[in-house]
């Protein structure tokens, strides 16, 4: 027996197989729920007993041709690599469907064990299934689990374990009696002993017959049968791969056919195994009514994007108290040691003024990211995405997008690069790029603290109105955009009417899977504090304290300086014609949050979310020219304009053509421009 | 008529997808073939349509909807 | 003592510098961990 033992985890979208993965592993992965998010081959290790097991979860999949990059992962996973055991998860209060694929993978041949998961739903609603006669049917192991409950895990392993040891039980036993008046039948087929499935016998004939063909072509072909199977279907990779002659066999493709009676298969095995399919309407059906309402689904939409960020940026300010304080006591201790130590002045400013002030400050605004992405969390998990797209897609489609394109544009209010990575999952490529070029217009998350600085600072008690509103004005901007480009484009692709998504159940958001979600974005965030924006505050306060002769006195006079001096006339017309407004945009680009790093730098605030920070940085803006008019530009300008390297990359790469990068990043530094400008001018004529 | 034409909560009969391949094959991998039974859930004015086939829930555009062929259970 | 802490920050930064360099070759974009970026995003956390 082998040391370690591979297993696969396969199954449909939505049927807890990352859950169950995740249980398994302890891997901080998130499950979401639209199609397509699970893509990549995600591997973890543990051990059971005196087992090593190394598991790999492969992407959702509703079945193994080889149309998507998901099957054909899957496939060749299965069949190349060194997998020993398949655990098949199967939503077990949605047999039916799933069946489909565990039928496929029985076919390929490795040996196959059901998970049924989420039986705590099917014991919720009074179904019953079947146990003993469900593994007959199949000639597999069927283990009931609850990954969510972290039930049967236990078990599950053990049958992996020891399903290893014998090879393809001859368990099954079902008494069909298809009486199949084929007329090109040699011979009535009884496969059942050795195939779990077994078609009409007009079928099996043709098996027989391609089988032989194969085998003429590569004595060593393992599995014949799976590839009969594949060539009946017409299946493209296997043709391309043994591109056998099956004249006089076949003239069209049976995949209809065998998909038939595969579902043939899984309508008997469903009457003979469940037992009180649940008639009553489940509770999702009943809360769809309301939020996928032909006149409510957008209102309540909107008015639950609404409430999230308000919550993101009033309760989040509630509690940013306590990290203020930490951070004063934070920063004093370290003063006092470098005093005490004999620090020389300058190494003192850049830990204090330069470290302490760029990274310190942007880590009190943890609080309003962690309610962000906890709301988004619930969005998320609770299964409600799906129905948005299908609320949204009428829209949508007006302005030349899919309605599935809304998911990538509601990830990027947390961060453009997984957003920008989630378009991936659109198949039209014009959809794609659209996608990809509107979602930056989506605030991420490193814009907050922009806007609760500068909102808090000028807007008083209508600071997260201020806040909120950038998130609307993003929003018309990338609707705008979609729109510009769908009207510009020559052959206007019309995406209306194609949509095709399915919507789970509705989930109560699993505590553990959202707790584990929102720690990781919180440690990616204290991570990016400690790198990026440690690094670039270091950058920001060498070029903000030296200038052409050396170490200076005066910030003005810095090297920093003179270059934020070279864009003051073109932000002028905008509102931000102060070279350290330059400098700070410019810094902006590694990152959004240091713009107010770099605002720390620049004007020697030490705690700059605070009030008294608040109150000293508007102090000296005020008497530059700098009021609340000019905040709120900024803030725009902020939203707009190009994002930072990371997201820079991520788009640059996705959309694989510098003409398509280019014209992004400079449109949305045009936008920002044209937007702040349009409000400061109009605004001064007001106010 | 079409799962354009169909009444929310009624029950029906799949007889046809005149679809693009594409489109046709991820819903046979759902098992919406002739023979299928889906009952309709939800609808707007557009045309879209969710409804449920064997277990599932799905969403989809108008012009899906016009291209699946249906008939009522009697 | 100056030396000390003005080393270990330059060392630091140097270090970070150098693995933003090699994450961003790699196609790795993502901050911290990937918790969110699930599209074949090659993170070191495999």
């Amino acid at each position: 027996m082998k040391d370690e033992l591979q297993v696969g985890f396969v199954g449909n979208p939505n049927c807890g197989k990352t859950t169950l993965f995740n249980a398994y592993t302890g891997a901080k992965l998130k499950v979401a729920n639209w199609p397509g998010v699970t893509v990549d081959k995600k591997e973890g290790a543990m051990k059971y007993h005196n087992h090593k097991f190394k598991l790999v979860d492969l992407p959702g999949t509703y079945s193994l041709t080889s149309y998507t990059m998901e099957e054909k992962l899957t496939r060749q996973y299965i069949l190349e690599d060194d997998v020993d055991v398949i655990i098949d998860v199967v939503d077990a209060s949605n047999l039916e469907r799933n069946l489909y694929l565990t039928l496929q993978l029985i076919e390929l041949g490795k040996p196959v064990i059901l998970a049924l998961n989420m039986m705590d739903i099917v014991e919720e609603r009074g179904m019953e299934i079947d146990l003993h006669r469900l593994p007959e049917m199949l000639g597999i192991p069927a283990i009931p689990v609850s990954a969510r409950k972290k039930k049967g895990l236990d078990i599950l392993m053990h049958a992996v374990a020891h399903h290893n040891d014998k090879k393809m039980d001859n368990n099954l036993e079902h008494h069909h009696d298809i009486i199949e008046e084929s007329k090109s039948s040699k011979h009535p087929h009884k496969h059942h002993k050795e195939f779990t499935v077994v078609y009409s016998d007009e079928i099996e004939d043709k098996i027989d017959m391609v089988s032989e063909r194969l085998l003429e072509t590569d004595p060593e072909i393992e599995n014949v049968r799976w590839h009969a199977i594949k060539l009946l279907e017409w299946d493209e990779e296997i043709r391309k791969k043994y591109p056998v002659d099956l004249s006089g066999i076949i003239n069209r493709s049976f995949e209809t056919d065998i998909i038939n009676q595969k579902y043939d298969f899984i309508e008997e095995i469903i009457e003979e195994v469940v037992v009180n399919k649940s008639k009553k309407e489940a509770a999702t059906d009943k809360i769809d009514k309301v939020l996928t309402n032909q006149y409510l689904g957008m209102p309540i939409f909107f008015g639950v994007m609404a409430l999230i960020f308000f919550l993101t940026f009033s309760v989040g300010d509630a509690v940013k108290g306590i990290f203020e304080v930490v951070l004063e006591v934070f920063s004093g201790l370290v003063l006092n040691f470098l005093v005490s130590a004999g620090t020389g002045e300058l190494l003192t400013s850049l830990i204090v003024n330069g470290i302490i002030a760029g990274v310190g400050g942007i880590l009190t605004f943890l609080p309003n990211i962690f309610i962000l992405f906890l709301a988004l969390a619930f969005l998320e998990d609770s299964g409600y995405m799906a129905r948005v797209a299908y609320v949204m897609d009428g829209l949508m489609s007006k302005i030349g997008l899919s309605g599935r394109s809304f998911i990538p544009m509601l990830l990027g209010f947390g961060c453009s690069v997984p957003a920008v990575l989630a378009s991936r999952t659109l198949e039209n490529p014009k959809d794609r790029r659209r996608t990809i070029f509107i979602t930056p217009f989506m605030s991420c998350s490193a814009k907050i603290p922009v806007y609760v600085l500068f909102a808090g600072m000028f807007f008083g008690e209508y600071a997260s109105l201020a806040a909120f509103s950038m998130y609307v004005i993003g929003l018309l901007v990338g609707v705008l955009s979609a729109f510009g480009m769908h009207l510009f484009e020559k052959k206007q692709t019309r995406f209306a009417g194609n949509l095709l998504i399915e919507l789970p159940e509705y989930k109560a958001p699993n505590a553990r899977s959202i707790l584990i979600y929102v720690w990781e974005k919180v440690k990616d965030y204290l991570t990016k504090a400690g790198t990026t924006i440690f690094v670039a505050s270091i950058v920001i306060w060498f070029i903000l304290n030296i200038g052409p002769s050396g170490m200076v006195d005066d910030m003005s006079k810095s090297f920093g300086a003179m270059i934020g001096r070279l864009l003051v006339p073109i932000l002028e017309p905008a509102g931000l014609g102060l070279w350290q407004i330059s400098v700070s945009l410019i810094s902006g680009l590694a990152a959004k949050e240091i713009v107010v790093s770099s605002f720390s730098v620049l004007f020697g605030i030490a705690n700059i979310n605070s009030a008294e920070g608040m109150n000293s940085l508007v102090q000296i803006l005020r008497p530059l020219g700098f009021g609340t008019l000019n905040a709120y530009a900024l803030m725009i300008f902020t939203l707009l304009y190009t994002p930072c390297a990371a997201a820079m990359g991520v788009i640059a790469r996705e959309l694989k053509s510098t003409k398509w990068t280019l014209f992004t990043l400079l449109f949305q530094l045009g936008i920002a421009w044209l937007a702040a400008t349009l409000v400061y001018q109009i605004g001064s004529l007001f106010l | 008529m079409t799962l354009r034409d169909a009444q929310v909560g009624q029950n029906y009969i799949v007889k046809e997808l005149d679809l693009e391949q594409v489109i046709k094959r991820r819903l046979e991998a759902l098992g919406l073939i002739h023979g299928t039974k889906v009952q309709l859930l939800n609808q707007n004015r557009k045309g879209d349509v969710v409804f449920k086939v064997r277990g599932t829930r799905l969403a989809i555009g108008d012009k899906i909807a016009a291209s699946i062929f249906i008939e009522e259970v009697a | 003592m100056e030396i000390v802490i003005g080393g270990i920050i330059a060392i630091y930064a140097g270090f970070v510098i150098y693995k933003k360099i090699k994450d961003a070759k790699a196609g790795n974009f993502c901050g911290g961990s990937c918790g969110n970026c699930s599209l074949e995003v090659k993170c070191k956390v495999k």
